[in-house]
């Protein structure tokens, strides 16, 4: 007589959780030295649930029918000439911008993930981050793979590993990943799997899967679609593992509410390159930054921390900033990319006039009052054969390491910037915020590898100005860097369509 | 609060003064011009005269903006690390208490940038 089968709850069981033992040849202290030193008090282990209950054999299985239909969908957009059919050319930064930035990231979240886990104790947990580490090197791989068929037609996608080492604003998204691999294991996970996977991969995944769909880019739509059920696995962790472990113990709470704060705030800083995307680098536009906040945070994230209250975790430091800045940080990003884009593996460009009118309602008096006068006149410059760069490296901040373009919440016209001296050194960042997660980790960040002072001295193939960094970084302009409308990007587009121009003249896709 | 760490925990700076072979960094921001959109890193002598890193760097860095024909050195107010800052224009910046990492914004009483955008 057959076996009866067994169900899904008894197969994980088996499969999982039987599968662990306590060590009695070495302690298990020693065999899992990294999940106690941050102070975590985890009374049991086993009250870990996983509502998906998966076992490894079903993770082969599902992830191989989703590489299939992947793949083949990639074959005919490559077959087919794709890449004739988005929206515009200028549409390719945004792209460029996530292979050099975020591709990168997804390989760091393997590793991370890879480490935590080895080093929890609770085998529920290991194998739900071992899970993650596979999806994260599949998305990794995915990206690079639905992304290559530009690298044919394009620039700026055939160094994405020299960039990552070299270009100064992917000192972003690496510092930010490296610190979280840096840090111990609940931390990472609080980091990663909460505050970005949880709370704002929401503002990241859907912006961007959108934009792609309404640019007519299959490639990257597909790639979204590959990866959305492994994300929300990822969110279900993230919300699993803060929810464990605020109720193992009440001195978890204190170090929770930490993290949460310092990740919230560095995540929200990362975001900033998202919310730059979607005002200025899609050239159909899906929602705005201000908008996307306002229903993924202020919304969603308010309804969130509202349950968790319970637990005695209040909403993360400083989100009433975050929310006073969405109207000012994409188009004060943008400038800094307009003008430092001879530095850059992408190109960037002057907002179109159907653009102006969508930022002008998106954005109403702010945009006009403040940033309006400043492309305007970025226009006229431009008219005047004179399209302005900048020529000097930045200020950065210490924590966030983007370059410091923030400007007061209740005085946009004002630099803002805040300063601390520690160990007789002064060091400089652009918020309250930044400064705060410094102030409690300083020997960390103490030794953060910020591009302009390592420039200035001379560890960038020992250039001093930009042009011979922008040498160092391998990116001569009209190939790879500089102003779209001078781009080879632009000249092949153009050839591509008989010579028309097809910049939209509306928003809409 | 200390970092909470497995071991030892003690690494140099990696922007110490010594790796700048005698010179030192400083930030300078000329407030409500934000067309170059974030203040601009210098790495300077230290005996250089504040005069003439505003002469000869500073202000050919922001020639191309409007309001610069009506730059009066003479009115600008200082700060030196966001305090209130009286310099000596033709001291040097050891002179004048600047020192390595120093952020020197400077702000003239009229001038908001093009259309009192702040830009």
């Amino acid at each position: 007589m057959a076996q009866p089968k067994l169900s899904l709850k008894e197969k994980y069981q088996l499969m999982t959780r039987g599968l662990d033992w306590e060590t009695t040849y070495q302690p298990m202290d020693k065999v899992f030295p990294y999940d106690k030193y941050e102070g975590i008090k985890i009374k049991n282990w086993d009250k870990w649930e996983d509502p998906f209950r998966l076992t490894m054999e079903a993770y082969w299985k599902y992830q191989a029918e989703k590489e299939r239909k992947l793949y083949a969908i990639l074959d005919s957009f490559s077959q087919n000439n794709g890449q004739l059919n988005l929206s515009d050319a200028r549409y390719m930064t945004a792209i460029k911008l996530w292979l050099q930035g975020i591709t990168p990231l997804e390989y760091y979240a393997h590793r991370g993930f890879a480490h935590v886990g080895r080093q929890f104790r609770g085998a529920g947990a290991r194998v739900a981050c071992q899970m993650q580490a596979l999806d994260e090197l599949r998305h990794a791989q995915t990206q690079m793979h639905a992304f290559s068929h530009y690298n044919k037609h394009f620039g700026g996608f055939h160094q994405a590993n020299h960039l990552r080492d070299r270009a100064w604003y992917l000192s972003i998204p690496k510092s930010f990943f490296e610190d979280a691999m840096g840090a111990g294991p609940f931390e990472f996970v609080t980091s990663i799997s909460f505050a970005f996977e949880y709370v704002l991969t929401n503002l990241l995944f859907m912006p961007f899967v959108s934009g792609a769909a309404y640019n007519g880019d299959i490639a990257t739509t597909t790639f979204g679609f590959s990866a959305q059920s492994d994300e929300s696995r990822h969110m279900t962790l993230g919300i699993e593992v803060v929810k464990f472990v605020l109720e193992q113990h009440e001195d978890n709470v204190p170090i929770m509410q930490r993290y949460i704060d310092k990740w919230f705030w560095r995540g929200y800083r990362l975001l900033a390159l998202v919310g730059t995307m979607m005002d200025y680098m899609l050239p159909r536009k899906v929602m705005s930054w201000a908008e996307a906040w306002g229903i993924y945070w202020e919304e969603n994230g308010f309804a969130l921390f509202n349950d968790l209250s319970r637990y005695g975790i209040r909403m993360p430091k400083y989100h009433e900033v975050a929310t006073k800045e969405k109207m000012h940080i994409t188009h004060q990003a943008w400038s800094v990319f307009y003008t430092a884009c001879p530095a850059t593996g992408f190109h960037t460009w002057l907002p179109q006039p159907y653009e102006m009118d969508w930022l002008s309602d998106k954005y109403g008096e702010t945009f006009d009052r403040f940033y309006r006068p400043r492309f305007e006149l970025f226009g006229q410059m431009e008219k005047a054969g004179n399209r302005f760069f900048t020529n000097r490296l930045p200020l950065v901040c210490q924590t966030c390491q983007v370059p410091d373009f923030f400007t007061e919440v209740d005085n946009p016209m004002k630099q803002s910037v805040r300063h601390y001296q520690w160990k007789g050194m002064k060091f400089n960042f652009c918020s309250d915020g930044c400064k705060d997660i410094f102030v409690n980790e300083p020997e960390k960040f103490c030794q953060a590898y910020i591009p302009p002072q390592q420039i200035y001295q001379g560890n960038a193939g020992g250039a001093r100005t930009l042009p011979e960094y922008a040498a160092w970084l391998r990116c001569p302009m009209g190939s790879e860097a500089g102003d779209y409308y001078s781009s080879d990007d632009y000249q092949n587009w153009l050839k591509w369509h008989g010579g028309k121009d097809t910049t939209p003249s509306t928003a809409a896709a | 609060m200390g970092m909470v760490t497995i071991g030892d925990y003690d690494f140099p700076c990696a922007d110490r003064v010594e790796n700048y072979g005698g010179d030192i960094n400083i930030y300078c921001c000329w407030e409500h011009h934000l067309l170059v959109p974030a203040p601009a890193a210098y790495r300077l002598s230290p005996e250089m005269t504040l005069r003439l890193f505003i002469e000869q760097m500073f202000i050919p860095d922001h020639n191309h903006h409007p309001d610069m024909s009506h730059l009066d050195l003479g009115r600008l107010r200082w700060t030196h690390d966001s305090q209130p800052w009286d310099p000596d224009l033709d001291k040097t910046l050891t002179e004048n208490g600047v020192t390595h990492m120093s952020y020197l914004s400077f702000y003239q009483p009229g001038l908001d940038g093009v259309k009192g955008s702040g830009v």
